[in-house]
């Protein structure tokens, strides 16, 4: 009996040690946010406009980091806000030219086979800024994408 | 004539006998306690109470006598000096619940009432203590601190059953004093609408099946009983104050004050003749501790009890909820993560519900008696927001017949017919109706002392919109073997189903890019269960006691799992979906220290949740479930101060289905949850005063995708009866 009592006890200690493991809470982050203006009038062949955020300039890669909610036609100005890691990156205006449901609904497949239904809109100026970003900082950048009037 | 002066002598001494009679009672209502054992000192004399409470415990013969009184779930008690004369000494003993103890017989997992160590199926038994210790408003904070229970952003899940299906269709079944209390459009469950402040006790079955309660009861059963008014007119009172920290990073500040929040429950309670009722206001506002986290709500609460004398009792139970409370599906953006996304910030939902149950005990004999069980609930609310601007307003109807016979020492029949109906009106679903009708036997058979077998079986019919969607048997066959007084073992096995919600099946609404359409075409989802379990309680001695151990190995798969899916066009529908497995092991483990002046508890809980094809292979991991859980109380009661100091710990969601990790940007991040709660009690001259902190090292994490979990917060609760 007295056996079973110190191994609760100790059994009981333990449990409590490997509870107390290191914290892994959520801290403040790092990224960009801003609004995203539309101007001009939407062209048929573009169901969704977003912003996209690119690691490189290389056209033959281009490396999504990540990109905004997508806009749907006919709004004209939107919220962004994108979370990243301390570094350097681009942001460009991006066209869906599917319906964004069935793009999000099979965006793997797209992803694998690196035919992604996009279209960059805004080539310059914006992809020529490099954007630096550091340890928990939040930068306040507004885009506006063109359309022709 | 010596002989004969001695013969006279012990016949006098004979006819001097004298006795003791009385009657036990609980110190906190008033209510007669069956089966108290007592014992007086010193001989092998003793009795246990009648139904009423009363005992007679004769010949004694003249003289002095200490009697002891026990009875497992209450404090030991001792009357010393009973002086014995030739008459009959009248005593009444009043036992206050045991500081570690919750409820040790129990009625949900056989409709009747049992010992907990020979149950047949796992139960966790919450009682007022624990209740009143957390002082939350909220049942489920609670019951995380049980076996295999966790939440997800409010939505209950016993052993990982339900994970998180976008707040509907439930696979816990919730009843208050044996009725369900389940909406009938999104199947989902209000848990602030308990009546926390009322609640005798709470117990939990932990192994899914609807032999005896149907649908929804595959991942579990909560089981709510509410107190009864005691015998004494009584008002009560409490009142929770409290405020929530400012986020700990400045970035993350989005308010120049605290949030608050106040709660006030005012109960009162009194005999009407031979029956007895109370009625409780209970009001909660708070800030919350987000931007879109405030609510307003109003509860008011009765219960008559009818006493018809010996053979005849009922129950009016009535319930009505009106709040206000903030909308948001989530957070504005992990920079901004207390805040509300632009154009959400003043949306809000309102709404009413109003629940009536009420029963009827007939006792035809010694061995049979009848019940009869009704219910009636009535939801409305509505949304107003920006985008969404759904409501609904559904009545839904219950009733029930049971009967219980013992047909002989070693053999309980319980059997039953249930009726259930529901009228929905609502925005995104249309109008429809629903029906189901139940039968269900459930049969208790002693074999020996020592073994118990259950063996049970509910046929259920489900109309919707006055066609048949699906037919429904499930069996079950449970067994106890209780080896010992302290240690018994258990096994069961038992299939379970729920058919979908009519918000699974009807709900066509648009949000953002995502559109959700119906399907009418879903059919009922099913389970197998199965698990080995073994409970020792020890009594121990005064360095360490009332130790109890609970371990349960467990298997369940699922068939035809409903979940929300896209298809190849982007829209979601509810479907058919998922064949998955869950399996896994609970440990609880309670007791005391250093003559009960050291208390703990502790639950493990390890799942294997998977999601897999028709030949039984794993695909992946079940999204929204914790894969390993423990949960550790530790508190102490010294001098009329009372300390406590909570851990839970979840490990991090493996899978979710709405927004994945980024490991490139750091988007959506999901962490373990580990939280600190600690709290200190004093009674003083009857006035109960709590202090609480929870998560008090400001941990944050997120259980759903873009919503933080709760900041910490201070409160002082007061309470007082008089």
């Amino acid at each position: 009996m007295k056996l079973i009592c110190k191994l609760t006890i100790i059994l009981s200690v333990l449990v409590l040690i490997w509870s107390c493991e290191t914290p892994e809470s959520l801290e403040p982050v790092s990224g960009i946010e801003g609004k995203l203006f539309i101007e001009g009038e939407w062209p048929d062949s573009i169901k969704a406009t977003a912003l996209i955020v690119l690691k490189t300039l290389d056209p033959n890669n281009l490396e999504i980091v990540t990109y905004s909610t997508p806009i749907l036609s006919p709004l004209i100005e939107s919220e962004y806000f994108f979370q990243l890691e301390p570094g350097f990156y681009f942001i460009a205006g991006a066209g869906l030219t599917i319906d964004p449901g069935v793009f999000f609904a099979k965006i793997d497949s797209f992803m694998a086979s690196g035919n992604l239904p996009i279209v960059v809109l805004d080539k310059t100026p914006h992809l020529q800024r490099v954007i630096q970003l550091g340890e928990q900082e939040v930068l306040k950048i507004d885009q506006t994408i063109l359309f022709a009037q | 004539m010596k002989k004969i002066i001695l013969i006279f002598l012990f016949l006098s001494l004979l006819s001097a006998q004298g006795s003791i009679t009385g009657s036990v009672t609980r110190a906190d209502n008033g209510e007669p306690l069956l089966g108290v054992n007592i014992l007086v000192q010193g001989t092998f004399t003793g009795t246990a109470t009648n139904a009423e409470g009363q005992f007679k415990i004769e010949p004694l013969q003249p003289g002095e006598y200490t009697l002891f009184v026990s009875m497992i779930g209450f404090e030991k008690y001792t009357e010393k000096n009973i002086v014995v004369a030739d008459k009959e000494v009248l005593i009444e003993i009043q036992l206050k619940q045991d500081v570690l103890s919750a409820p040790q017989v129990v009625v949900t997992a056989s409709r009747n009432v049992q010992d907990v160590m020979e149950l047949p199926v796992s139960m966790s038994v919450i009682g007022p203590r624990k209740i009143h210790d957390r002082a939350t408003v909220n049942l489920i904070e609670v019951m995380k601190f049980e076996p295999g229970i966790s939440s997800i952003r409010g939505q209950l899940n016993i052993r990982g059953t339900s994970g998180y299906t976008l707040g509907v269709g439930d696979r816990t079944l919730l009843l208050i004093d044996g009725v369900p209390v389940l909406g009938s459009g999104a199947g989902n469950i209000t848990w602030t609408m308990v009546p926390m402040s009322e609640i005798d006790h709470v117990e939990i079955i932990r192994s899914g099946g609807s032999a005896l309660y149907g649908s929804s009861a595959l991942g579990g059963v909560v089981n709510i009983l509410t107190k009864n008014a005691p015998t004494k007119a009584e008002t009560r009172f409490r009142f929770k104050s409290g405020m929530y920290s400012e986020p700990k990073y400045k970035q993350w500040q989005w308010r120049s004050q605290p949030g608050l929040f106040n709660y006030l429950d005012l109960t009162h309670s009194r005999p009407i003749g031979k029956h007895s009722a109370y009625v409780r206001f209970h009001k909660a506002k708070s800030d919350g501790y987000k931007r879109q986290g405030w609510t307003d709500a109003n509860n008011i609460t009765g219960k008559v009890k009818f006493n018809f004398g010996e053979r005849y009792n009922a129950s009016l139970f009535a319930n009505y909820y009106a709040d206000k409370t903030a909308l948001a599906s989530q957070w504005k953006n992990a920079a901004n993560p207390f805040s509300a996304p632009s154009g959400e910030e003043d949306d809000y939902t309102e709404g009413t519900k109003l629940h009536l149950n009420g029963f009827f005990n007939m006792i035809l004999s010694d061995k049979t008696v009848i019940k009869l069980k009704g219910s009636m609930y009535d939801v409305w609310w509505q949304n107003h927001s920006a985008t969404n601007d759904n409501g609904i307003d559904e009545q839904k109807g219950y009733g029930e017949i049971l009967i219980s016979t013992t047909l002989s020492q070693s053999t309980q029949i319980t059997a039953g017919l249930v009726g259930q109906t529901a009228k929905i009106r609502a925005g995104v679903y249309g109008d429809h109706s629903s029906l189901s009708m139940a039968a269900y036997i459930q049969a208790q058979q002693r074999i020996g002392k020592k073994l118990t077998l259950n063996t049970g079986a509910r046929m259920e019919t489900y109309f919707v919109d006055e066609e048949e969607l699906d037919e429904s048997l499930a069996p079950q066959i449970a067994l106890n073997f209780r080896m010992f007084d302290w240690l018994s073992f258990r096994s069961s096995v038992s299939s379970g189903f729920r058919v979908p919600a009519i918000a699974e099946m009807y709900t066509r609404s648009q949000l953002n890019i995502f559109k959700v359409e119906p399907n009418p075409d879903l059919i009922a989802e099913r389970s197998q269960a199965g698990e080995v379990g073994m409970t020792v309680k020890l009594l121990g001695n005064k360095w360490i006691s009332d130790m109890t151990m609970d371990v349960v190995a467990f298997k369940s798969t699922f068939d035809q799992l409903i979940e929300a899916n896209q298809d190849d066009k982007g829209i979601i529908h509810f479907e058919n979906i998922t064949d998955a497995r869950i399996s896994g092991l609970e440990v609880g483990l309670s007791g005391a220290m250093l003559d009960k002046s050291l208390l703990f508890s502790t639950a493990y809980t390890q799942l294997n949740p998977e999601e897999i094809d028709k030949d039984g292979n794993t695909i992946d991991t079940l999204a929204y479930r914790f894969r390993y859980t423990l949960v550790t109380t530790i508190g102490t009661r010294l001098m009329g101060v009372t300390a406590t100091l909570e851990n839970r710990y979840m490990s991090r969601i493996e899978r979710v289905k709405l927004f994945q990790e980024n490991a490139i940007s750091g988007e959506d991040k999901r962490v373990p949850i580990h939280i600190w709660n600690a709290s200190l009690g004093y009674d003083y001259r009857g006035w109960d005063f709590l202090f609480r902190v929870e998560n008090m090292f400001q941990y944050y994490y997120t259980e759903l995708e873009r919503n933080m979990g709760e900041e910490r917060h201070l409160s002082l609760t007061v309470s007082k009866k008089i």
